[in-house]
């Protein structure tokens, strides 16, 4: 057979040649870049990282950042927090709203149904400008205004309430809350072993739960008996700054090289067959040598970053550094009240913000929040809605013959049933609801593409910021969806 | 038992009757919807309350006590074309009578049987007056066409009453009706009837118009629209009806198969040719098309054609392929070192295309349908080439003569046309075989649905000038175009490979017991069927895609959104008539209301159109 009909090599032929033309695309890309940025005023560098930020931001944990990586830092908590609340505000809602499209009472079912109609067919880019909108036309701040004074405002400066707020002694009780769960943890096992055993019911939940809050409230006296770890913290601290980065990019480099042999090694595995090993065609061969090529490029890569590996050792020891700063003896409450406060500035008093105290969501914030809540909440609600109609209609009936309440079969036979079909659409609805805080762009919320942006103007260069947001996005996406998948694998296990 | 009509099929007649409405009164209905149980009670109370105060509280709250919907009305032109030049406007309607003329004979082509039963329609009637009561109801104090007396009762009362009218009419009808024998009633009528009472609301419709008076006061006067509007909406309502009934004609004459055909073809057409010909208008200079871009067309379709005649055979494929191979290298060269771009380039990548895949279709001794098929595709895209590459013959005053609605629509679509073919060919390369394809696809898709969209778009407009080569120059709209097309083609492409899992694998086999090759199996077996099973879930994108266009408004981009955010609240003396600062509530709530009109009709026919073709029922 001439060689130019061999499928084999055809196939083979053909994938070499496109990853060839990508590349060469990319190179192109790239050349065409690197003159531009010779041409152009900014290089391409991550120097900004290092060098003092130099602007004030508007909201997060710290308002005037050290340096452009702490600024971005800040921005990257801001995208957490929105994202946290919304999800669980979103949750919340969607699960109401799934519920009640279902109810037997029809003008209950309309609204439902007329609330995700009218949430999801409307951009959400609309909606949050559309709440900002609203928010900017509530009234002034002032001492006065309430509607409850020290522990709840609501003004056109955003909404301050009363809430908990981690002391000095956080991070000691962090301590014994970890080992908290632990025990718990612990606990429920033992109490679920007991009742197999005896088949009396052992109440696991109200156990597990019950020993949790037990440590974690002797905890809240008790946390400075933990101080003197602060000298293993120490020790951890020096040990990570010790550390040679030649050494981790070896261990590096190894792990990737094994990992690439154990993939050879398995796949020769599954070729073998009870009758001896099977006969490799050549795609099979093809494939071994991709494999064994793509591991040692990834071990050369390794050593050409050794600039990564570094950050993250410091970034490891700094951690540890902070543990043992934190750890001292003298550490007050774990856990305070907070009220709001206010700053009142100007002559007559008419410049008026919020102070530290309390719970400080800005308008921006506001906007983002209830725009990815009750965007989210809309289509959390149709996965409800299916993973509930997607309960045989018997399980009900049986439920409801053997004499369940209405609740009782809710909670005892259609949501157990129904949660495996909604947990997949929802995770994904989560991680959109994560991407979508990225609008928060529009409505002047800092999260991290608005702080992006920021930087971008002030270095004049936009190329080493995007690939800071494209790494953030693609980590967390890439974590996420893992996590969704090791839920839907862990799940089916107990479907049989 | 109905008579059968023309447009029933037997199996139709055949089904079960359904089953007879029951004649309820309005208490009994109520007591047993709601207010079953006493828990029952409280909660269609609550509810009630929720509803209609929270609404209305907020929409009272953010409008205040006089909305002015001036803005909204005095801007209309700024939020369906924005800078398109108002003496130019008949080009957009000229457009949108193409599209809504296409749309007619689609609905004859695709509507199904001509009659529907009149029953079904009082039932949507009642259904539409119910509605209307309610929006009423709620959204009190949004009155769009009463002007002066935002906040009284009479624009509700006249809502109410309006609903009320529909559902008795419906309610009516059916009581009379019931027991006797159904009636039809044919789609042309209904079409004819709806398009006769839109075109009377044009004519008698009075919306706020802004006046300033002497003293430069400002009020909302009401006053009927414009004659440059209601014309054209006229004449596009009187095109409407009689393109379906041209369309009916020409089906009962020929058939379905023969106008579905054409008509896909025309819709394919009309996307290019209403923005790239009508709305563009290149000011085509004839004297270079004669002198030089004629011959490049000519040696084309001669050229071309000869190398078919040679190379296009089922038997010997890799003469084809060598073909094909060669005018690529050719194509190569033409880029560097000769330097030769436009037309020539295209219609030589163009030809390379065509030969790699002649030899897959070309059908022994069919080498004359061939050439046919080359010469028609050479003459289309050197028409458009010639035409995109012409400067336009009146000047815009904005970037892009495209903006506002007339943007969003483009945006939408077109990236959503370009990004298909590419998401076809990551779905299939997602479900190769062959590992480097699979695993780049893998790695397309990943990497494109990690990050956000308004990440991408940030990209596009600021980094996209980075990547080409200095001199090239993109407006901000074919950057986001761009941009979209990257982002959608991995979405779809997830969509895409749903449905190439769902075809059997028996169908794969089949085709390869028949001696077909890999590339024949998939363009003629699975991709036909596998398309065919993800058109909701693509209807379902398009929607995404519509709402996501408003993205755009982020990065300057003027489409619907950006109009209401950033050009009418900034409008000011002296540049403007009236200053509309402060008005974002209401030209948010219009554009809201688009959007949702737009999404909400559309995800109403993707649920037709499931119903329609079956998906998951068999």
């Amino acid at each position: 057979m001439p060689l130019w009909r061999n499928v084999t090599v055809l196939k083979w032929a053909a994938q070499v040649a496109t990853v060839a033309v990508v590349v060469l695309i990319f190179l192109w890309l790239f050349g065409n870049f690197s003159q531009n940025q010779e041409q152009g005023t900014s290089p391409f560098s991550f120097r900004f990282l290092n060098e003092p930020a130099g602007f004030q931001l508007g909201e997060g944990y710290t308002l005037t950042p050290e340096s452009g990586a702490q600024a971005l830092l800040v921005g990257v908590v801001n995208t957490f927090k929105v994202a946290f609340i919304g999800i669980l505000m979103a949750t919340f809602l969607g699960v109401l709203v799934g519920v009640s499209r279902l109810s037997s009472n029809w003008l209950v079912a309309r609204s439902a149904t007329s609330y995700v109609e009218f949430l999801r067919n409307i951009p959400l880019l609309v909606q949050m400008v559309f709440w900002l909108a609203l928010l900017t036309l509530l009234g002034k701040l002032s001492a006065e205004t309430g509607p409850f004074p020290d522990f709840l405002f609501v003004s056109s400066k955003g909404v301050a309430f009363a809430f908990l707020a981690p002391g000095a002694g956080f991070l000691q009780w962090l301590f014994f809350a970890a080992v908290g769960i632990l025990a718990a943890r612990y606990v429920k096992r033992w109490r679920r072993r007991l009742r197999d055993e005896t088949g009396r019911e052992t109440r696991e939940v109200t156990w597990a739960v019950g020993t949790f809050l037990v440590i974690a409230g002797v905890g809240l006296a008790a946390h400075p008996v933990v101080g003197p770890l602060r000298h293993v913290w120490g020790a951890l601290q020096s040990f990570f700054g010790a550390l040679s980065i030649t050494l981790i990019q070896v261990l590096f480099a190894i792990a990737i090289l094994m990992a690439a042999g154990l993939w050879i090694r398995r796949f020769l595995a599954s070729l073998r067959t009870p009758a001896g090993m099977a006969k490799l065609t050549d795609d099979d061969y093809y494939r071994i040598l991709f494999a064994g090529v793509m591991g040692v490029v990834a071990a050369v890569v390794v050593f050409t970053f050794d600039r990564v590996v570094q950050t993250m050792l410091d970034a490891i020891g700094n951690v540890f550094g902070g543990l043992e700063s934190a750890y001292n003896a003298a550490a007050g409450m774990p856990i305070l009240w907070s009220q709001p406060t206010l700053n009142i500035a100007g002559d007559q008093g008419q410049f008026v913000t919020y102070g530290p105290g309390g719970v400080v969501f800005t308008p921006a914030f506001l906007g983002v929040f209830i725009g990815v809540t009750l965007y989210t909440s809309a289509f959390i609600g149709e996965a409800v809605r299916a993973g509930i109609l997607s309960v045989p209609k018997g399980q009900t009936e049986a439920g409801l013959a053997s004499g369940l309440t209405r609740i009782q079969l809710l909670r005892l036979v259609v949501l157990p049933q129904a949660v495996r079909v909604i947990i997949p659409p929802v995770g994904n609805q989560y991680l959109s609801l994560a991407k979508n805080t990225s609008l928060g762009i529009a409505v002047g919320y800092l999260e991290i593409v608005g702080v992006g942006q920021i930087l971008a103007a002030k270095i004049g260069s936009r190329a080493s910021v995007a690939v800071i947001w494209m790494g953030f996005y693609l980590a967390m996406s890439l974590s996420f969806s893992w996590l969704i998948n090791w839920y839907n694998r862990r799940s089916q296990i107990v479907e049989r | 038992m109905a008579t059968l009509g023309p447009g029933d099929n037997l199996l139709s007649a055949e089904r079960e009757p359904p089953p007879q409405l029951v004649a309820i009164g309005a208490f009994s209905w109520a007591k047993r919807h709601l207010f079953s149980s006493p828990s029952n009670a409280v909660l269609t109370l609550v509810s009630l309350l929720v509803a209609v105060f929270g609404v209305r509280g907020i929409a009272g709250f953010v409008l205040g006590d006089r909305p002015k919907w001036g803005s909204v009305t005095e801007n209309m032109r700024l939020y369906m074309t924005f800078s398109y030049p108002p003496e130019e406007i008949f080009r957009v309607w000229l457009s949108l009578g193409i599209v809504i003329a296409l749309f007619g004979f689609t609905l004859a082509a695709w509507g199904g049987q001509n009659r529907t039963s009149a029953n079904a329609r009082a039932t949507s009637v009642s259904r539409l007056g119910g509605a209307i009561v309610v929006l009423s109801v709620v959204t009190g104090p949004i009155p769009m066409f009463w002007g002066d007396a935002p906040l009284s009762l009479r624009g509700e009362l006249i809502g109410v009453l309006i609903g009320l009218v529909l559902i008795g009419l419906a309610m009516t009808y059916q009581a009379r009706t019931s027991g006797k024998p159904e009636r039809m009633i044919s789609r042309g009528g209904i079409l004819a009837s709806s398009a006769a009472l839109f075109i009377a609301f044009v004519w008698l419709v009075q919306v706020p118009t802004p006046m300033l008076d002497a003293d430069g006061v400002y009020s909302e006067p009401v006053a009927p629209l414009a004659t440059s509007t209601t014309w054209p909406l006229t004449l596009i309502a009187v095109v409407l009806v009689v393109s379906f009934l041209l369309g009916r004609v020409f089906v009962s004459a020929r058939g379905e198969g023969r106008l579905r055909s054409v008509l896909i073809a025309a819709w394919l057409f009309s996307y290019p040719l209403t923005i790239f010909v009508i709305l563009r208008a290149p000011d085509v200079d004839w004297a270079r098309v004669w002198t030089r871009d004629i011959w490049v067309v000519l040696g084309f379709i001669v050229g071309g054609g000869l190398i078919l005649l040679l190379v296009a055979d089922p038997e010997r494929p890799e003469r084809g392929r060598m073909a094909g191979l060669g005018l690529i290298v050719l194509a190569l060269a033409m880029v560097w070192p000769l330097g030769i771009g436009g037309l020539p380039l295209i219609l030589m990548v163009l030809a390379a295309v065509y030969m790699l895949v002649s030899p897959s279709f070309a059908a022994k001794g069919a080498a004359r349908q061939t050439v046919t098929t080359w010469t028609t595709v050479v003459l289309i895209a050197s028409f458009f080439m010639i035409a995109m590459d012409t400067e336009m013959s009146f000047t815009v005053s904005k970037e892009s003569f495209l903006g506002g609605l007339l943007l969003t629509v483009v945006l939408a679509l077109g990236a959503l046309v370009l990004a298909f073919p590419l998401a076809v060919l990551v779905a299939l390369g997602r479900q190769s075989r062959m590992p480097i394809f699979r695993q780049l696809s893998i790695g397309y898709v990943e990497l494109v649905r990690g990050i956000p969209l308004i990440v991408w778009l940030i990209m596009g407009v600021s980094l996209f000038g980075f990547f080409v080569p200095r001199g090239v120059e993109l407006n901000d709209v074919l950057r986001v175009l761009v941009a979209f097309t990257i982002f959608w083609a991995a979405y779809l492409a997830e969509n895409i490979r749903g449905g190439l899992q769902a075809v059997g694998k028996g169908q794969t086999e089949a085709a390869e017991a028949l001696g077909m090759t890999t590339f024949q199996t998939t363009t003629l077996i699975v991709l036909p069927q596998a398309l065919r099973l993800v058109i909701p879930p693509i209807v379902g994108q398009v929607i995404t895609s519509f709402k996501d266009t408003s993205l755009v408004a982020i990065v300057g981009v003027f489409e619907l959104l950006n109009v209401a955010i950033a050009a009418v609240p900034s409008q000011t003396a002296p540049t403007s008539r009236f200053t509309f600062i402060g008005t974002a509530s209401e030209n948010l709530l219009f554009v809201a209301l688009v959007y949702w009109l737009f999404t909400y009709t559309m995800s109403r026919s993707s649920l037709r159109l499931e119903t329609k073709l079956g998906v998951g029922k068999r």
